[in-house]
Formats: C-alpha cells, sequence, structure tokens
C-alpha cells in the first residue's frame, strides 16, 4: 500500500483564494442577518419610517460630494476646461442638501405633491450626478491618449529633428499642438 | 452634447495642460518642486515633474472622481425607489367614511 503522502499530496493553499471564499462567506452571513432583520420587524414597520430614514443616508453622498470639490479645488486656479467639475459637485451638494429637508417633510406628512417635486428634483440630480461621473471617467480615458506620446512618436520625432535626447523631441512634439 | 463637447475640446485641454503643468504641480503641492515661489507659471515652475506625471495625476484623479461619483448614486438610487413605492402607496390609499 502506497504512503499517505503521495495518495494527500502536501498542497499550500492559496492566500487570495482563502481570502475570496471567506469575503464571500461574509456577505452571505450579512444578507442572512438583513432577511432575519426583515422577517422580524416585517415590512410595513420598516416602510414607516423608511423614506425619513433613507433622506439621513443621503447625508453621504453630500459628503461625498463636497470630498470630491474640495480634492479637485485646485482646478479653479487655472484655466482648464473641466475646472466646471468643483462648482458642479458643490451644486450637487447644495442640492441634495435641500433635498433633505423636502423628503422628511413629504414623508412624514404624506404630501403628495411635495412628494412628487422631491422625486422629480431627485431625478434631476442623480442625472446630473451620473453626468458629471461620466465626464470624469471619458476625461480620464480622453487625457493619456491625447498628451503623452507613444515611444515610436518620441522616436520619429527625435530622428526628424536629429535630436539625441528624450526631452528634446518631446518638447518638438508638444510644441506642435 | 457632453461627448461632442469633449471631442471638440479636447485640443484645448491638451495645449492649456502642457502649458500648465508645473503651475498646476505647485497648486498641487507636489513635493520637491523648486521654484514655485519665484512667480514663474510655466512648466519651468516645477522641473522635478514631468508634464506626463502631471497628466497621470490629473487622470486618476478624474477616475477618482467618477467612481465616487458613481458609488453617490446608489444612495440617490435607493431614495428613488423608496420616493417612488411610497408614491405609489399614497396614491393607492383609500379612505372609506362609515
Amino acid at each position: 500500500m502506497p504512503p499517505l503522502s503521495i495518495l494527500l499530496p502536501n498542497r499550500t493553499p492559496n492566500p487570495i483564494l482563502l481570502h475570496g471564499r471567506s469575503g464571500i462567506l461574509n456577505v452571505c452571513e450579512i444578507f442572512f442577518s438583513l432577511y432575519l432583520c426583515f422577517k422580524i420587524l416585517t415590512a410595513p414597520v420598516i416602510e414607516k419610517s423608511m423614506l425619513e430614514i433613507i433622506n439621513y443616508l443621503l447625508c453621504i453622498p453630500i459628503a461625498g460630494c463636497c470630498a470630491l470639490s474640495t480634492y479637485l479645488w485646485w482646478m479653479r486656479e487655472h484655466e482648464l476646461p473641466y475646472s466646471w467639475l468643483t462648482e458642479f459637485f458643490i451644486a450637487l451638494a447644495i442640492a441634495q442638501m435641500v433635498l433633505i429637508p423636502m423628503g422628511v417633510v413629504a414623508g412624514r406628512y404624506k404630501h403628495s405633491a411635495l412628494l412628487l417635486t422631491y422625486i422629480i428634483s431627485l431625478t434631476v440630480v442623480t442625472c446630473a450626478l451620473g453626468a458629471a461621473g461620466t465626464a470624469c471617467m471619458l476625461f480620464s480615458v480622453v487625457l493619456p491618449d491625447e498628451f503623452v506620446p507613444t515611444s515610436n512618436q518620441v522616436h520619429c520625432a527625435a530622428i526628424g529633428r536629429s535630436t539625441s535626447t528624450y526631452h528634446s523631441a518631446a518638447n518638438w512634439l508638444l510644441s506642435i499642438y | 452634447m457632453a461627448i461632442i463637447y469633449l471631442l471638440t475640446s479636447t485640443h484645448h485641454i491638451t495645449s492649456t495642460l502642457f502649458r500648465q503643468a508645473g503651475a498646476i504641480a505647485c497648486s498641487r503641492e507636489l513635493p520637491g518642486c523648486c521654484c514655485c515661489d519665484t512667480g514663474v507659471t510655466d512648466d519651468k515652475a516645477c522641473p522635478e515633474w514631468s508634464t506626463n506625471e502631471v497628466v497621470q495625476l490629473s487622470v486618476l484623479d478624474l477616475k477618482m472622481a467618477g467612481i465616487v461619483s458613481f458609488l453617490c448614486i446608489t444612495y440617490l438610487l435607493g431614495a428613488l425607489a423608496v420616493a417612488g413605492r411610497f408614491q405609489n402607496k399614497l396614491q393607492n390609499y383609500k379612505m372609506e367614511y362609515i
């Protein structure tokens, strides 16, 4: 009979795989806990104050917009075509600050017209935030393609201008723009 | 419209950022800049940081801003779903007088 070590080879577990498994297990536990909470509290109790609580949760995107405008504040000092993003994020934060009391009042007093205004305003803010995010992503994709000269371009420029250094070739490329 | 604006303004972005790379490095307080206080505004203001590096940092900023924006949208969509559900319940609410 062959020894047991041959039948069961000593495999070292992949740490990334282990972390992934434990992460999936944790997510499953969270969802199971949420399901239990939902069963214990029941839907009517949760929905009673849901609109009020979700408005308090809107403080997170407000903080996000404020943080983004602070992070991108340096753009205001320069004439960049995407400097408007800073002001845009500030405007979105202010709009969401206005939306919070509106939503709380509409939910508490069950005011139909106010709730409709709230929904329309929220849709506009969501679309605006989506547009800002899309613009950021588009600019981030366009910038490196347009700005960074490829090695072939730099090489051609160096040969064409009879320059020996990378920097002079790159500077010549920049002067074309 | 935004995409058209983006495509048409690309050349302007290129020239602007290339000219202001040094000034941007100074205003972002990147470490190691030697000549920020001398009043020079072009790329000589911070020769330690190349234009390409400043561009890459700007790209990183924009990517982060985009990701945070999309994360914030999830909260707004949640609020929108709850408000829609609440509106639907309010419309179906019936009052009976006995």
